[in-house]
């Protein structure tokens, strides 16, 4: 059960962070604070999505079984892409309009 | 009759054929639909209902295009046409689409596992009922004429008091509901089936590629349906009771049953999408003569789409106002799920590259869908891109798209899948070649109805009006479209004439048409009610390939659990990463149960519809009964020790395992359960924070004493229920431990009941009628695991715990925890608001 | 643009689709569906790397990619320059939606409404301040500007801008029951001069 946890873990992790941001700019939008915290924000998000992929490649955090190896290994870097690309926008558009 | 086969040897493969069909058969005659458990029987049911449903769905699209074929059409005025295309929408989505994939899962998943049976019978049944009943209230309402008329995403407040004062979008909300019970089920058993009952040696990697797309979407179902749940509820209170959660006036937003609507909406398309992607990766492999190209891609691939496809729900919500940056990591995740379809369509290219494509008719389908469901996934793209949304929106455009992208994406992979199959569920091999006609007639039928509707929406045709006007410029390509939309009709005719007449003829067809390697095909054919007569070990991913005498061999005895014992129902467990047997799970006999309680519960969501509302806590009284009845029959009262399970295998029954099937079946369950919780709090969070006329008249405040109760229930509900399990291990009483659960939870209740009692009338504001919900949520779970705790006791009396059999404490234990954690989570969210103004 | 593009990945793909079926050597036994697949010998699982490399990681990762950021950024830009930024000769006004009807005002002239026809200036940036007092409805005049939906409680503000003088026909785009089919509204863009005699109180 744990292999599942390993596949799928990296990716609701992502799914997190952008939630977590999207009400971030929200409540920023709401409230009239600073954009920078947007870009803060998906800085430490970008940053902490490396950790899947970090611990997974370890013998103590990885997978024994090759092929859970190598799938969570490639889902792992998937979700890092994903926290990426998706949240790109909070540094390059107008925040609230 | 006492049984001299126990000791039977096991030679004799006619003998064992015939002992385990006594054992596993079906009541026959009509007593046996209403009894079985069997998961082959129940499979061919919901699959037959599902069409039946695709058919009415289908006369609804008939009667749309028939209206539309000419401007100012007299054939329907707009009342009845608006149920009619909402009614279309609904069956399609709720009705046929997600209870065909349960079908084809509950049929083929155990037989593709290398198992007898999924993990929860009873619960099969129980689910397929539900949808029956609650399908035939739609259909009722349809029939009556007062189907719902809001549009099958029933955005209120046209759908609520305001625009729908009538009885019409209550059979929506409360049909629908009844339905999902039976997707949530499923979804639980199907998780549970794949993780936990597998032939023996079938690790991870082992797993046909169905089985994998058939997890994510179960795993889907159980985190995208709660949204709509919650919506669905939120929207009956609001229309019964007045509670406002989407009166801007009063607090509420349209906007958050938008949101909560599409959480579901989004991962609903893609659940639909998953399936079909797991036929064509098993389908089309075999049609090539090849094995899957990339089958680890393919797994990341599904995996990638499942999760990714939570992230994307707002780009149906892209005009509504939305800041452009939120709309941006909505646009950009929604074309990157782009990226694992393309891994997948190109992984299957490939096959065909590498293999030796044989041009029959499932191929022919598979074709059909490439050529279709490429065109809708681009279309799709470009509706990802927020400028070009907002002209094509609500328009024609997307009408087409979503049919290119189901039709092609889902119906066309399913009928490749019928035409792949049908040789197992009947037994017999093809006899007229209606079937490539039909696939003309529809192929050429849908493209002529859909691919100029693209053009039309471009012109400014909306979708959902009733008609348009002569001099619009619209009325060929409608005319075109209406003509194509019969002749796919007739297509559609042509495959349900083709397939009764299949089963008509008795044209008795080779075990194994396609040269298949997965394990379905290890059996004769149509199936024995208990799949195999002993449960293969297996070495490869295709099983059946690498050992062709399999079958035989099985029929021999030379598997797993050749024989029979005490006439018992029985299959193996495994550990879920490595395959390695485990335990033996006994399965229940017929009964009439399920049924009952699926009859039952139909009271709770009857006694909503007609307002007789003395009818639900009557019929919830009889959901427990009957639960209880139904809980009872498990488990032993003894500890049986290590059974032989064949092969010189010596295994516990399940029962006696540290986590019995029953307690992952918890589990699961619990994070829909979480889901709908979550999104419950999202939801008051966004009403917080978005909806106008916040904040509320009054803020509710807490008492502390009764706070302080609740936080003690926190702690000595979870340590009670421990010190149970602890003394049960050391053989000594477990009845203390339960007591002290009972006087935690009940803190816990008292607790949970302050929060609406805080704030007497739920119609005043959003804010009220929330915390009444968070509310009733924390007092019925502590009501719950009261109910549970009590079934303990009386558990343990009777015998039924032990120091091996923990089971049932441990997942008792569960929901102990869980309900501690909500209430907590309730109070704080309740009160929080009040505390830091 | 678009259409050219999505047309091209079609045929792409159509055309890899027909050549994967390609006539192979005498190895071909088309006509035979009962044969042992594990006696396959056009199999051979040490090629399977060779065409995920092409295939899955050519094909499946690196065009898509490629694609599609190309086409995010594409659209992400557009939609920056169509948001409403300040601007010096800005015209706002309002729509109000209801079952099934449109009533607009002009905050700059106050008292003024009028039924079904909304005056704008031509070549001036327009701020339109869409609501509802009912169910959802949406302000669309296909020809001026992309859709935005009057949310009850909201007010969402779309930017259009008419280039020439005439009359744009609009409609709302949020199905709203049995009178959406007609809902609908017209546009009058006015040059200068009807401009100033509109906002004088006498143009029609």
């Amino acid at each position: 059960m744990t292999d599942i946890l390993r596949l799928f873990g990296p990716l609701v992790l992502w799914l997190a962070s952008f939630s977590a941001i999207y009400g971030l700019h929200g409540a920023i939008c709401a409230q009239g604070w600073d954009r920078s915290l947007l870009v803060m924000a998906w800085g430490i998000a970008v940053a902490v999505q490396a950790a899947p992929l970090l611990l997974l490649s370890t013998e103590r955090f990885g997978a024994r079984a090759g092929f859970v190896r190598r799938a969570s290994l490639a889902l792992a870097i998937v979700s890092l892409v994903a926290v990426i690309w998706t949240l790109a926008p909070a540094a390059f558009l107008s925040a609230c309009v | 009759m006492v049984s001299l086969c126990r000791w039977v040897s096991p030679v004799n493969a006619l003998r064992r054929h015939r002992e385990l069909s006594r054992i596993w058969a079906s009541d026959p005659g009509w007593r046996g639909w209403f009894t079985t458990v069997n998961h082959t029987d129940i499979g061919r049911m919901f699959l037959a209902v599902a069409v039946i449903f695709f058919f009415i769905g289908g006369i609804l699209a008939m009667l749309i295009r028939a209206q539309l074929a000419s401007p100012r059409s007299p054939f329907m005025g707009p009342e009845i046409y608006n149920q009619i295309f909402t009614m279309h929408g609904t069956i399609m989505m709720f009705l046929f689409a997600i209870p065909l994939f349960e079908g084809l899962a509950v049929y083929f998943l155990p037989k593709l596992l290398g198992a007898r049976d999924l993990a929860f019978p009873r619960l099969t049944a129980y689910g397929f009922w539900c949808y029956v009943f609650g399908g035939s209230m739609l259909i009722f309402a349809l029939l009556a004429g007062i189907a719902p008329d809001s549009g099958w995403f029933m955005y209120p407040p046209l759908s609520s008091t305001l625009g729908s004062p009538g009885i019409n979008s209550d059979f929506w909300l409360i049909g629908i509901t009844f339905v999902e019970i039976s997707a949530i089920c499923a979804a639980v058993e199907i998780t549970v089936s794949i993780l936990r009952y597998r032939a023996a040696g079938m690790s991870l990697s082992r797993m046909p590629i169905f089985a994998w797309y058939a997890l994510v979407t179960s795993l889907m179902i159980l985190t995208g349906f709660p949204p709509l749940i919650l919506g669905s509820v939120l929207l009956e209170l609001e229309r019964a009771f007045g509670m406002p959660f989407f009166q801007v006036e009063h607090g509420g937003d349209s906007l958050l049953w938008q949101h909560l609507f599409w959480l579901f909406g989004h991962p609903e398309v893609y659940i639909i999408f998953l399936p079909a992607a797991g036929v064509i990766s098993t389908i089309l492999p075999v049609m090539a003569r090849t094995t899957l190209l990339g089958y680890g891609w393919v797994v990341v691939g599904a995996i990638s789409l499942g999760v990714l496809s939570f992230g994307i729900w707002v780009h149906h919500m892209f005009a509504t106002g939305i800041p452009h940056m939120a709309l941006a990591f909505f646009s950009a995740a929604s074309t990157l799920v782009a990226v694992p379809i393309g891994i997948q369509i190109f992984a299957w290219l490939g096959t065909i590259w590498k293999g030796r494509p044989q041009m029959h008719l499932p191929m022919l389908w598979i074709v059909g869908f490439f050529a279709t469901f490429v065109i809708g996934g681009l279309t799709g793209v470009m509706v990802a891109v927020v400028p070009f949304n907002w002209q094509v929106h609500d328009t024609a455009f997307v009408t087409a798209h979503l049919h290119y992208v189901l039709v092609g994406g889902f119906v066309f992979p399913m009928l490749a899948a019928l035409y792949y199959w049908m040789p197992h569920l009947t037994g017999r091999k093809r006899f007229f070649k209606l079937g490539e006609t039909a696939f003309w007639l529809v192929f050429i039928g849908f493209h002529g109805t859909f691919l100029l509707m693209h053009w039309v929406g471009l012109l400014g045709q909306r979708r959902r009006i009733d008609t348009y006007d002569a001099g619009s410029g619209w009325e060929v390509i409608n005319l075109i479209s209406s003509v194509f939309s019969f002749v796919m009709a007739i297509g559609f005719a042509l495959i349900l004439i083709d397939v009764i007449i299949h089963t008509v003829i008795r044209s008795r067809g080779p075990r194994n048409p396609w040269g298949a390697g997965s394990l379905e095909w290890a059996m004769p054919i149509p199936p024995p009610p208990y799949n195999f007569a002993s449960l293969p070990e297996v070495t490869s991913r295709d099983a059946l390939a690498k050992s062709p005498g399999l079958a035989l061999g099985l029929a021999k005895g030379e598997g797993y659990l050749g024989t029979p014992r005490d006439g018992l129902r029985e299959t193996l467990t495994v550990d879920t990463a490595t395959g390695q047997p485990n335990g033996i799970v006994v399965f229940p006999k017929n009964t009439a149960l399920p049924i009952l309680m699926a009859f039952v519960t139909g009271g709770i969501f009857l006694g909503m519809l007609i307002k007789a509302y003395w009818l639900v806590p009557l019929a919830g009284a009889g959901v427990v009964a009957l639960s209880l009845r139904w809980v009872w029959g498990l488990g032993h009262r003894r500890d049986r020790g290590l059974q032989d399970a064949g092969r010189g295998l010596m295994l516990p029954f399940a029962s006696e395992t540290a986590d019995p099937p029953g307690w992952w079946g918890s589990v699961f369950l619990l994070i829909a359960n979480a889901t709908f919780f979550g999104c419950l709090l999202f939801g008051y969070a966004f009403l917080w924070t978005v909806a106008p006329n916040w904040p509320p008249p009054q803020w509710g405040v807490a008492d502390v004493r009764w706070l302080g109760v609740a936080f003690t229930g926190a702690l000595i509900g979870p340590l009670g229920i421990r010190w149970a399990i602890l003394s049960l291990g050391r053989d000594g009483s477990p009845l203390p431990g339960f007591l002290a659960t009972l006087v935690g939870v009940v803190g816990l209740g008292a607790g949970a009941a302050t929060i609406p009692l805080s704030l007497p009338d739920p119609t005043r504001h959003a804010y009220d009628a929330t915390l009444w919900v968070i509310g009733g949520y924390g007092l019925f779970h502590a009501a719950l695991v009261v109910l549970m705790t009590c079934f303990l006791i009386a558990r343990s009396a009777a015998g039924f715990l032990s120091a091996r059999r923990l089971g049932e404490a441990r997942i008792v234990r569960l929901w102990v925890d869980y309900a501690a954690l909500v209430t907590l989570a309730a109070l704080a969210a309740a009160f929080a608001p009040g505390l830091l103004s | 643009m678009l259409l050219a593009g999505a047309v091209a990945i079609f045929a792409l793909v159509m055309v890899l689709l027909l050549l994967a079926f390609r006539a192979r050597g005498p190895e071909d036994s088309a006509e035979n569906p009962a044969e042992n697949p594990a006696e396959n010998p056009a199999e051979d699982p040490a090629e399977d790397p060779r065409h995920e490399r092409r295939w899955i990681i050519g094909l499946g990762l690196v065009f898509p990619f490629a694609v599609l950021s190309a086409l995010l950024a594409y659209g992400l830009t557009v939609g920056e320059r169509l948001l409403p930024r300040p601007a010096p000769d800005l015209v706002t006004v309002e729509a109000e939606a209801r079952q099934w009807a449109w009533r607009f005002a002009y905050p700059g002239l106050p008292g003024r409404e009028t039924e079904g026809v909304l005056h704008i200036p031509a070549g001036r940036p327009v701020d339109v301040r869409i609501t509802t007092i009912d169910v959802i409805h949406s302000f669309w005049v296909p020809r001026l500007a992309g859709k935005l939906d009057a949310i009850p409680g909201h007010v969402n503000v779309l930017r259009m801008e008419a280039d020439a003088p005439g009359n744009y026909a609009g409609v709302s785009a949020e199905f709203s029951g049995a009178g959406y089919g007609n809902h609908r509204f017209t546009v009058t863009a006015h040059d200068a001069a009807g401009w100033s005699a509109f906002v004088a109180g006498s143009a029609p």
